[in-house]
């Protein structure tokens, strides 16, 4: 099983296209399912950095950090998934309404002895119309997409990276923010009363502190960044990168935005719907005949159409 | 390879390429030195002190001297450690310099009086050390910088004798047999002599800051006072104690890993341990618990309340 049906890709809707293409596309999605997998794992470790600091219990952290992970891993298959339209396509004339493909096929209005053919003649009918258009597929790759969709795209994920490249950091900087902590800690001590002393820096009897030896995040965040200085923002635009990369390659390389399995998925649909159509046409054609076949005799009074029951 | 393959190969190439990054930080960041573990303490330091300068600036802003006759105004400029020049306006009016006098002819004959002195100098020395303030703040200056420029400037002025009845200004003479000049101000070796200061012989805070003229005690309080009014997060105390030159007195901080942790006396009451800092000295190896002298004996915290 190839890694890319993790995010739902099924190869075998490929299977008309040549041998190459089809090992190059599988290739690009199961590269973009491990590629969210990392990231989902970068998200699940962050948050088990930050419940760590909060609640100070390891199946509470690990456990919220799986969530999480998963979380993100589902959001951005979402976001993958959603990516893939066709604008751009010719076939998005044809995918956002399938009248016109019936159209252009004559499938409108077909002669009753249409109707006689078994329901595998029709599929194959089905199934040729699908592949006249494939030929008839042209991409314009600069075709404009919606902007405030990929905006708000870019910003949640912009915003996570964010997030949990400071979780990241802590876990990678945590000996020397507890350095940085027990110096404070010593200048506080001359002052017992202080609030930070008592409250953030001293640890209670039956919770001692893990990983980080505070009971506060922004002060955890202020050891890092002023530790850190300028090297903080780096490391933030590292990780913010390794979140951005997926969803630059969703809508900008041209090997997933008009890829292969893009067009092939909306032909395998066009082609279900299609096939579909005619099979309810052939039935309700059937259906229509043995209707008027009936003799039916129509009371108004009674409301009831009965069939045969005429008298002599 | 088509430029469509190149793009989804060259990104992918980039984000393992990041990951094994991060993972190469993850593994060798303490080598790297890319975290400065002091930072972070100095910091909070600065920013809680900062936080306190500003709740007194508003509170100083009520009462404000605008009468200019009634002033008395001084520029002071001096090197700091750091090797900066820091440069202070300020001024003091003058029935604060007189009331200040008259405290301390009043004041005990001992080392209370320095308790009388601080209490009463606190109101008339509120404009210098607002000009202070704005340096640390407009410099940016940390608290360990702040103490120095603090310090280095009640250690500019040259060395006076300071004396009462009990031992002239002509009785004075110091080891190499040369003695003083009778002038009461701030003159190089082999420096100038106050005499008839009582009833301690120290002058008052605001006296060194209108006259610039004094000896151990005198420039030791006037230092302590300023730290004091900061208000910066640290404890300052006088210190007194003896050394090979005889009775001596000094400043006392109460500050976390200072640079030298030679001299220093415990508060035996509150545990704090204050370190001496000479301020009749005006070199860089003068600093905080430097050991400027051989010999440290009987060294005492007098606390100031």
């Amino acid at each position: 099983m190839p890694l890319s049906s993790q995010i739902g890709i099924d190869p075998k809707i490929m299977e008309k296209l040549p041998t190459d293409l089809i090992k190059r596309q599988v290739y690009i999605y199961n590269s973009l399912t491990l590629m969210l997998f990392v990231v989902g794992l970068i998200s699940a470790v962050s948050a088990t950095v930050y419940s760590l600091i909060l609640f100070h219990q390891w199946f509470l952290a690990i456990g919220i950090g799986i969530f999480i992970g998963a979380l993100v891993f589902n959001l951005y298959r979402l976001f993958l998934m959603t990516g893939l339209d066709l604008k751009g396509s010719t076939l998005d004339y044809y995918y956002t309404k399938h009248e016109n493909h019936y159209q252009e096929h004559n499938f409108y209005g077909l002669p009753g002895t249409a109707y006689q053919h078994a329901d595998e003649i029709l599929k194959g009918w089905a199934a040729g119309a699908k592949d006249q258009l494939r030929d008839k597929i042209h991409t314009n790759p600069s075709q404009p997409r919606n902007m405030f969709t990929i905006a708000v795209r870019v910003f949640v994920m912009a915003l996570l990276g964010v997030i949990f490249a400071n979780g990241l950091e802590i876990l990678m900087f945590s000996q020397q923010i507890n350095v940085s902590m027990a110096q404070l800690k010593d200048l506080l001590q001359q002052q017992p009363n202080d609030w930070t002393y008592k409250y953030i820096l001293t640890p209670s009897a039956d919770e001692p502190f893990i990983l980080i030896n505070a009971n506060s995040l922004l002060l955890t965040f202020d050891a890092l960044a002023a530790g850190l200085g300028k090297w903080k923002l780096i490391i933030d635009i590292l990780v913010l990168s390794i979140y951005m990369i997926p969803l630059i390659l969703i809508y900008r390389s041209p090997e997933i935005r008009h890829g292969a399995y893009v067009q092939e998925l909306a032909l395998h649909e066009i082609n279900k719907t299609t096939y579909h159509y005619l099979i309810t046409q052939k039935y309700c054609y059937t259906f229509s005949l043995q209707v008027k076949e009936m003799s039916l005799y129509f009371n108004k009074h009674s409301h009831e159409a009965r069939k045969n029951l005429t008298t002599n | 390879m088509t430029n469509e393959k190149k793009y989804f190969n060259v990104s992918q190439i980039f984000f393992w390429a990041l990951i094994a990054l991060l993972i190469i930080l993850f593994i060798v960041k303490s080598d790297w030195g890319l975290f400065n573990e002091g930072k972070f303490s100095r910091q909070y330091l600065f920013d809680d002190s900062m936080n306190k300068i500003a709740v007194q600036e508003e509170e100083n802003k009520k009462t404000e001297e605008s009468d200019d006759s009634a002033l008395i105004k001084r520029t002071w400029q001096w090197k700091s450690f750091d090797g900066k020049t820091y440069s202070l306006r300020f001024s003091i009016p003058k029935r604060e310099y007189e009331s200040s006098k008259m405290v301390r002819l009043k004041s005990q004959p001992n080392h209370s009086c320095w308790n009388e002195m601080f209490n009463h100098d606190r109101k008339g020395l509120r404009n210098m050390v607002e000009g202070y303030r704005n340096i640390i703040k407009e410099q940016q200056l940390d608290y360990m910088q702040a103490l120095q420029m603090v310090v280095s400037s009640a250690q500019n002025f040259e060395y006076t004798y300071v004396t009462n009845n009990t031992q002239p200004c002509r009785k004075i003479k110091d080891i190499l047999g040369n003695k003083p000049s009778t002038d009461c101000k701030s003159q190089p070796y082999p420096h100038g002599c106050c005499d008839n200061v009582e009833p301690f012989a120290v002058y008052s805070p605001i006296e060194y800051a209108v006259n610039g003229a004094g000896d151990c005690d005198t420039k030791s309080l006037f230092a302590m006072a300023i730290l004091k009014c900061l208000n910066m997060g640290f404890d300052a105390e006088m210190l007194f104690g003896e050394v090979e030159a005889g009775h001596h007195a000094m400043l006392g901080v109460c500050v976390p890993n200072p640079p030298h942790r030679n001299l220093y006396a415990n508060d035996l009451r509150t545990g704090k341990r204050y370190y001496a800092w000479e301020c009749t000295q005006r070199n860089d190896n003068a600093d905080l618990g430097a050991p400027v002298w051989r010999m440290f004996k009987n060294w005492r915290v007098h606390p100031i309340r």
